[in-house]
């Protein structure tokens, strides 16, 4: 095969993933973001080099459990915000819906009836 | 320095910086699943993989061979350190070789049977596994008998399938911003990678070709008189 004939059936293999595939599916994921979970290792790890102690000690002990953080990117982020590190762990990433949490219906009544008070007054 | 030469030399810049420094990016991250005691980046969430013995051995061994299959190529592709240190160019070339051939590609097809986003997503390392392995054996092929140009063009193709990993990565954030859905966007962004990356090479080696035909064409004026 001719290098251009190659390079033209490339590009309209790149073209029609980009028109068909990739266009149509822009700004249909709504208000969601993505977050990586990840080791917080600047904390001070459970000491292991401790000599052994006994069972009954071992009980009483306090277990360290390991510390976690976060961070996410939001859909619709501005690009100067994403750190390169983000693009090398992309994979980590898990899709977070966001949703609005209302505790309860009272709480809604409470605040409309607050609202509606203050324009009275 | 004429203005062609700034050119080329831009424009091999703007290429490997970013290349080298998100391949480093990514070696540094590989690394970190040996530190972090199986709580590091995708295995918390591959549950089922991580129940498969031979998934687990693929996954250790395709993260360090990967990184040689990297990074090896920054150092083959130099054009200085391949006129100077010939030797060396064919002892990193053949390891680039046989880790490619008999290590990188089987494992990481093996873990493309456990890839996110559905059939295609998986298909689609597939192919790149099988592209991987064909490109680096025709480039060894032709250098054994003696084809540089064929050589060249093959291990080129070669280092572009290899760079997907990072291309899927730049590809997969930046549609995370743009809104698509989170099972599409996984398999837009290998596909494209892929894809794009083949064309880019194409696009490179035509240029390549380009440039030494009007070079010999120069360097020999009354050959067709």
């Amino acid at each position: 095969m001719k290098p251009l004939k190659r390079i033209a059936i490339l590009f309209i293999a790149v073209s029609a993933i980009v028109s068909f595939w990739l266009i149509p599916g822009i700004n249909t994921a709504g208000d969601v973001q993505y977050t990586r979970r990840y080791e917080d290792t600047e904390k001070v790890s459970p000491d292991t080099t401790r000599p052994a102690i006994s069972a009954r000690q071992r009980i009483e002990t306090p277990v360290q459990s390991k510390a976690y953080k976060s961070e996410s990117i939001k859909a619709g982020e501005k690009l100067s915000k994403i750190h390169p590190s983000h693009f090398s762990r992309a994979i980590h990433f898990k899709e977070e819906k966001l949703y609005v949490e209302i505790d309860s219906t009272e709480n809604i009544e409470l605040v409309v009836s607050a609202d509606t008070v203050n324009q009275i007054q | 320095m004429k203005f062609g030469q700034v050119l080329s030399r831009t424009t091999a810049l703007v290429l490997w910086i970013p290349i080298l420094f998100f391949s480093l990016l990514l070696t540094h991250n590989a690394m970190l699943y040996f530190t972090h005691g199986g709580e590091y980046g995708i295995l918390p969430e591959k549950l089922i993989a991580r129940r498969d013995m031979l998934w687990n051995i693929c996954f250790y061994i395709h993260l360090p061979t990967g990184v040689l299959c990297l990074l090896s190529p920054i150092f083959l592709f130099s054009r200085t350190f391949f006129k100077s240190h010939l030797s060396i160019h064919k002892l990193i070339g053949k390891a680039y070789v046989w880790t490619t051939l008999a290590l990188v590609c089987p494992t990481g097809m093996y873990l493309a049977l456990y890839a996110k986003g559905g059939l295609i997503t998986q298909a689609g390392f597939m192919i790149q596994g099988v592209l991987l392995a064909w490109f680096t054996y025709k480039g060894h092929q032709c250098i054994h008998s003696g084809n540089k140009e064929g050589h060249v063009r093959y291990m080129v193709r070669s280092y572009a399938v290899a760079l997907v990993v990072l291309t899927f990565r730049i590809f997969h954030i930046l549609f995370f911003i743009w809104r698509v859905p989170y099972q599409d966007n996984y398999a837009i962004s290998q596909w494209l990678g892929l894809s794009a990356n083949l064309l880019l090479a194409e696009v490179i080696l035509h240029l390549i070709s380009h440039k030494t035909q009007s070079q010999n064409l120069k360097s020999k004026p009354y050959e067709t008189a």
